[in-house]
């Protein structure tokens, strides 16, 4: 298991094992022995290598706040998932994803539009739902109208990214 | 497991919609589950108080460990039959905790005629007690009927499921070794009488409680004998002659706390070893629920966002996130239980109904409990569809859910219309459990749809007969089969006819499952097996 840390500005990849009490932690090339003794609201002594440090920790979500021999870092835990999940479809035409019809549209082309706008409402097997845009963009070419019906695949309408 | 990024934004107009239309329904929801539970004619009360009886839920509360939660179950029962007569279907279900143990309850409500049974009231106590039989669960009786309401008696003697079925249920529950406890303080009389002597233990009050095949009216019928009811069934014949019932009580406080000391000497039975973890309040607010369930039952929304304000922390790890999207398949923790969730985001394809359909094996594979979460117009129809094979699909998805050993929990949160109800664990597929949001509907096909079709039958059928018809005519019929169709598809008609075990308030979804999954884990799970699929 390896961990990648976000502190301050640095990526830094950890990959740790245990020891008995201690934690040997592989940071680049270097091993770094620690210890660490939680105390109470934050505090705590971390030895690293040896040497021992009084110092506080704070969590803010999935931030954490250290204080340690007079310096503050802010460290972040970088999920793996996170950037998978951060991915938008991106610019381009929208299509169907079923045969249905049209209840209303909701933009004119030329419209500005932010990633979650909505575009279009649809309904399709008693079901009505919307459509909406995928990126920040242009409303581009709107192949449909109100009560049109369309197939499953068929583009319904066009955004043109503004990058 | 990473928590769900929720995209709901509290300050839109469709939140505050939503919010508006949602506090309306849950107003009119606690309205009538607080009318169900406490409302009753004075002159009904003043007859218990002259009785020296205490109201059914003072029992419950006296029985019940303080400072526990119990499970209602089918508060709104009979709501919407017998013109009201009925309220909670003349009887209170649910599982509550007594000496640490989890019992069902089943109690008699004699505020409404005497207690009578009709035959709302019989399918309550029969569903109450298959749970008690599919969860293991020991069963306390709060005895206080008239019996069988006669003038309704041909719907509620004779047929399987009928009367019959509460005795027949209670010598199988004994056979599982499920303890019994009756607690007698009214009459039992004929069928009744069974209650408390199919008991393991039974206490009777002395003065008020009863038990005789025969009242002494239907005595003296019979045979002109003339008896009374302390001689005929008292509490001191029975428990000092007849040996019907086991302890004598002088007043119902001193039989409930018998009934306690009683239920303290059970052995605490091991509970199946479930995947568990120290649960987690969810991230977002359950509150927020009242903004997402849509003011109009047509609109689409994220059942991730459902899941979101149901789980522990509102983690979630997601199954096949891409392929399948109109169903979300997943991991998740309630009250630091392991379950898998099946929520609808759509309509059901080729695709999703596979993915259900391998999701369900492997949650079995692993012994998790499924829970549904319904939202579901249907199975998508079309040529292109049929062509893949839909209609095989979607069987293949009912057989392993039909075939799954592992506790289901099915919550119906919108609509729910057509093979949908099935695939998705309706009420004919054993879920352990079933609650239903005020909102939500269900029906063999969405209602314009039905009230179309209806009211064109109708039409034709009175145009046939010579009739012609004016367009405000053709408008009424039309308006008249609707309304009759919405009223039939709400949650409060369907939950009348205990199609479910209750409505809930949306809110409070995760509790309800805590309790119905800790409820569950009474029972082992078998290993999965299944029957053939057509692949």
């Amino acid at each position: 298991m390896r961990y990648t840390f976000k502190i301050g500005e640095e990526l830094v990849k950890v990959a740790p094992r245990s020891l008995a009490d201690e934690l040997i932690l592989a940071i680049g090339e270097q091993d770094c022995r620690v210890v660490f003794d939680h105390g109470r609201e934050g505090r705590c002594t971390l030895t690293l290598d040896g040497r021992s440090y009084e110092s506080w920790v704070a969590r803010d979500g999935d931030d954490i706040y250290l204080k340690m021999a007079g310096h503050y870092f802010k460290v972040t835990a970088i999920d793996p998932r996170a950037a998978a999940a951060g991915a938008s479809a991106g610019a381009g035409a929208i299509s169907a994803p079923m045969p249905g019809v049209v209840v209303e549209v909701l933009v004119a082309e030329g419209d500005i539009v932010v990633e979650g706008d909505k575009l279009l409402t649809i309904e399709s097997m008693k079901l009505q739902s919307t459509v909406r845009a995928a990126c920040d963009g242009v409303v581009g070419r709107i192949h449909v109208s109100e009560g049109s019906e369309f197939n499953k695949d068929d583009v319904l309408v066009e955004i043109e990214s503004d990058d | 497991m990473r928590r769900i990024q929720s995209r709901v934004n509290v300050n839109s107009p469709e939140y505050q919609e939503n919010l508006k239309a949602n506090e309306v329904r849950l107003g009119e929801f606690h309205r009538r589950q607080n009318a169900a539970r406490h409302e009753r004619p004075q002159r009904d009360l003043d007859r218990l108080e002259r009785q020296g009886k205490m109201l059914p839920r003072e029992r419950l509360e006296m029985l019940l460990d303080p400072g526990t939660p119990f499970l209602e179950l089918s508060t709104l029962a009979a709501g919407e039959h017998y013109d009201g007569d009925s309220p909670s279907a003349s009887c209170i279900t649910g599982i509550g905790i007594v000496c640490g143990r989890e019992v069902l309850i089943h109690a008699n409500d004699s505020t409404v005629k005497g207690g009578a049974w009709y035959p709302m009231t019989i399918k309550k106590i029969v569903r109450a007690m298959d749970i008690a039989i599919e969860n293991h669960l020991p069963v306390i009786h709060l005895c206080d009927s008239a019996g069988g309401f006669l003038p309704l008696q041909s719907e509620l003697f004779g047929d399987k499921y009928f009367a019959g079925r509460i005795f027949r249920n209670q010598a199988i529950l004994s056979k599982m070794g499920c303890k019994q406890l009756s607690l007698v303080f009214g009459h039992c009389t004929a069928g009744g009488a069974y209650v408390p002597a199919l008991s393991d233990y039974s206490v009777i009050v002395r003065g008020t409680g009863a038990v005789f095949l025969g009242g002494p009216p239907l005595v003296k019928a019979a045979t002109g004998e003339e008896v009374t009811v302390e001689e005929l069934g008292g509490a001191d014949m029975h428990t000092s002659v007849s040996g019907t019932c086991d302890y004598p009580a002088d007043t119902e406080e001193e039989a409930i706390a018998i009934g306690r000391e009683i239920v303290a000497q059970w052995s605490k039975k091991k509970k199946w070893d479930a995947q568990q973890q120290a649960p987690e309040a969810p991230y977002y607010d359950p509150k927020e629920l009242y903004g997402i369930i849509p003011a109009n039952i047509k609109t689409q929304f994220d059942m991730m966002e459902v899941i979101a304000r149901v789980v522990d922390g509102s983690r979630f790890h997601e199954y096949q996130p891409a392929y399948g999207k109109t169903l979300i398949c997943g991991f998740a923790h309630i009250w630091g239980y392991k379950v898998g969730i099946i929520g609808n985001n759509g309509i059901l394809f080729n695709d999703s109904s596979k993915k259900a359909a391998h999701f369900i094996q492997l949650c079995n594979q692993n012994k998790t409990p499924l829970v549904f979460l319904q939202n579901i117009t249907g199975y998508m129809v079309g040529r292109e569809y049929e062509r893949e094979g839909i209609t095989k699909d979607g069987a293949k998805m009912i057989m392993v859910q039909a075939g799954s050993e592992v506790p289901k929990f099915t919550i119906m949160t919108n609509g729910s219309y057509g093979a949908g109800n099935y695939g998705m664990c309706g009420r004919a597929f054993d879920s352990r459990f079933l609650f239903s949001w005020p909102n939500s509907e269900i029906s063999v096909m969405g209602g314009e749809q039905a009230a179309k079709t209806l009211a064109t039958i109708k039409t034709t059928q009175l145009e046939r007969e010579g009739k012609t018809l004016s367009d405000e005519e053709r408008a009424k019929i039309y308006s008249d089969v609707t309304d009759d169709y919405e009223h039939q598809s709400s949650a409060y008609y369907t939950s009348s006819l205990i199609w479910d075990d209750g409505i809930i308030d949306p809110a409070d979804t995760r509790n309800a499952l805590g309790m119905a999954i800790a409820t569950a884990m009474n029972a082992p799970i078998e290993d999965p097996r299944y029957g053939v699929l057509r692949v």
